[in-house]
């Protein structure tokens, strides 16, 4: 029973500090990637200078014509101070801002997956194992069926679901604001023998925009991303309940569960004195690598163009983006290059961290592996 | 002896049945369960020891359990206290859990692993509702002490002790409700040599002091000899013979038990080995 400890140490702490430096990297910026800049209309993130467009890394070699945008983009004055470290995409968009920005996004979704998934998949897995029986055979025959669906199917299927509900609430909004400035300018009661009539009433539209401003699409937005986790979360917790239900009926099997027993614990108490305990373990290792691969499943998604909708960025859409700009003309390396760096030093330092967090605290990790 | 035997038993089974069902054995047809216990019965009186000998897979350990009720018999009557155990509601049962406790064979297996010592062994007290927080903390530190562990165990895990401490433990817990019957599966029969005898010498001294009443389940004849009073002999789910501990071991009249006897290897050098049973 000797506790060993991982061989890789030194994989697990870079994993971990990897990890945590893009994870305080991506939300820390957030107030600033959120902000408006340069006197922009729109955050930071989003700001749009075109003359900008498709410049390089300010550090890469840059030809004429791109010194010359360059040039002209720092003196302009709007400009959202572009230092244009990893170089701008085809809007004129600042490429670091949009990827701190998209892995906020990113890890967001991933992690918030991963928790609806361990929780979902914990709950449902130990309550089959513990039901046992018909309870059990059925429960898990759900998750069997729910596995053979293909999962990009239940996600479009939801996405549109939810888009067009989305859809439908911005509209009526957008139609309520618009009547609503409609009957403003009515109350004016400007008359239409007035000399200024036409002043008048683009000063009475003025005062009624201001009134009453068009509903944004953040609402849209915030569906959007809720529907991701739905979809990623609901189709991660499948592996989970198993996990779960095989350690809880490992579990149930042993000698300390009939001790439990035999002096007279109720059912409640033995699952969360003698169970659960013994269940952190593999919960915390299989959480941890969940959390890759929801945020690889969402980056994929966006990357096809059902996730992450556009303008908001997520690593998989600036991925999608970047490789667009492929063509054997002139290369736009930068805007593949960067977003995918970033999403692969995530997922290699989680997974890192994952692995090595099995190694320490799966209680298997006596029994030689099987491959 | 006489006037202990007028008293009713501690714990009386009469034609306890325990069946499993076989596992695939048929896929048509009506497949015959397997029954691990087969109409045994037998007495436990108040302070003294029954041995339940016989070989692996005799039955012993089930029907131990179905005793207790650690799993469900089909068949039989027990009576704990004159209670018919097998037809209590829950809540008697729970309280028939603080008269009645099991050391186990497993010491390994049958501690909680992420719990502390202290914790594992005041949970009885917990969860009866006896003591709790720091006076049930000093409890256990109390039994784990009469129980010969080291002061500073309490705030210790169950992998940091040898397998005869670990017994201990389990010995610390069973008592800890201060019961009136221990079952003990084989709780030496993991150990070494040396440290059986420390065991043995534990329970014995607890079953004197607390008066218990214990059954003694153990496939050695030796150990059976030294702690009890009365011995069954069981084989292929039933009792085979049972008595006094002099009469069945010294003179079995079964032809089982006389083997059984005979597989025991003796001390004296003269005598060769009879470890194969004679045809």
């Amino acid at each position: 029973m000797a506790r060993r400890h991982t061989r890789h140490p030194l994989a697990a702490i870079l994993g971990g500090c990897v990890a945590a430096a893009i994870f305080l990297a991506c939300f820390g910026s957030l107030p600033w990637t959120m902000s408006r800049g340069g006197g922009q209309p729109a955050p930071r993130y989003r700001a749009e200078n075109l003359a900008a467009h498709r410049l390089p890394p300010s550090w890469a070699s840059h030809n004429a014509d791109e010194r010359a945008r360059r040039d002209s983009a720092a003196a302009s004055p709007s400009a959202n101070a572009p230092a244009f470290a990893l170089g701008s995409d085809p809007l004129g968009r600042d490429l670091l801002t949009r990827c701190l920005a998209g892995g906020a996004v990113s890890l967001g979704v991933g992690f918030a997956a991963a928790a609806i998934a361990v929780i979902i998949g914990a709950a449902y897995g130990a309550t089959a194992a513990y039901a046992g029986g018909r309870i059990d055979a059925v429960m898990m025959r759900i998750v069997d069926t729910l596995y053979g669906l293909p999962y990009i199917l239940l996600v479009i299927l939801l996405a549109l679901a939810a888009d067009a509900l989305a859809d439908r609430s911005l509209r009526s909004a957008v139609g309520a604001a618009a009547q609503q400035r409609e009957a403003y300018i009515e109350a004016r009661g400007i008359p239409a023998s007035a000399p200024d009539r036409d002043d008048a009433i683009a000063r009475a539209a003025a005062d009624a925009a201001r009134l009453y401003p068009m509903p944004t699409d953040g609402a849209r937005t915030a569906v959007n991303i809720a529907t991701m986790l739905v979809a990623i979360g609901g189709v991660s917790w499948l592996t989970m309940a198993r996990v779960v239900r095989g350690q809880v009926l490992s579990l149930k099997a042993r000698p300390f569960v009939e001790a439990a027993r035999s002096i007279g614990a109720n059912p409640m108490r033995i699952f969360f004195r003698h169970l659960l305990p013994n269940l952190a373990g593999p919960i915390v290792v299989y959480a941890t690598l969940t959390v890759p691969q929801a945020i690889l499943q969402e980056s994929f998604l966006s990357f096809l163009g059902i996730g992450i909708a556009p303008p908001t960025p997520s690593w998989g859409t600036l991925v999608a983006d970047g490789l667009s700009q492929l063509n054997p003309v002139r290369s736009r390396w930068w805007l593949l290059l960067f977003p995918s760096l970033f999403l692969a030093v995530t997922l290699l330092a989680l997974n890192m961290l994952g692995e090595a967090l099995r190694e320490s605290l799966d209680p298997r990790r006596d029994r030689p592996r099987t491959p | 002896m006489t006037q202990a035997a007028a008293l009713p038993p501690l714990l009386r089974v009469e034609g306890l049945t325990v069946r499993f069902p076989r596992r695939a054995a048929r896929r048509f047809g009506r497949s015959e369960p397997f029954a691990a216990v087969d109409g045994v019965s037998f007495d436990v009186r108040a302070a003294a020891a029954l041995g339940l000998v016989g070989e692996s897979g005799s039955g012993k350990t089930t029907a131990a359990r179905a005793a207790l009720r650690l799993i469900e018999p089909c068949a039989g009557r027990v009576l704990f206290d004159g209670r018919d155990v097998l037809a209590m509601p829950p809540a008697s049962l729970r309280r028939l859990r603080r008269e009645a406790q099991i050391v186990f064979q497993d010491s390994a297996g049958s501690l909680s692993p992420r719990m502390r010592v202290g914790d594992i062994v005041a949970e009885p007290l917990i969860v009866h509702g006896i003591a709790r927080g720091a006076e049930a903390r000093a409890r256990a530190a109390e039994l784990l002490d009469r129980c010969g562990m080291p002061a500073d165990s309490a705030s210790r895990y169950p992998h940091e002790f040898s397998g005869g401490q670990r017994q201990r433990i389990g010995i610390a817990r069973a008592i800890a409700l201060r019961p009136r019957l221990l079952v003990c599966d084989e709780p030496t029969s993991a150990l070494d040599v040396s440290v059986q005898s420390q065991i043995l010498n534990l329970l014995k001294d607890l079953q004197r002091e607390f008066a218990l009443g214990m059954l003694f389940i153990s496939h050695d004849i030796a150990v059976v000899r030294h702690m009890c009073d009365e011995v069954a002999v069981m084989r292929g789910g039933r009792i085979v013979e049972r008595g006094p501990c002099a009469e069945v071991i010294g003179a079995p009249r079964e032809a089982y038990t006389q083997r059984l006897m005979a597989a025991v290897p003796g001390l004296d050098p003269r005598r060769p080995l009879a470890l194969g049973a004679p045809a």
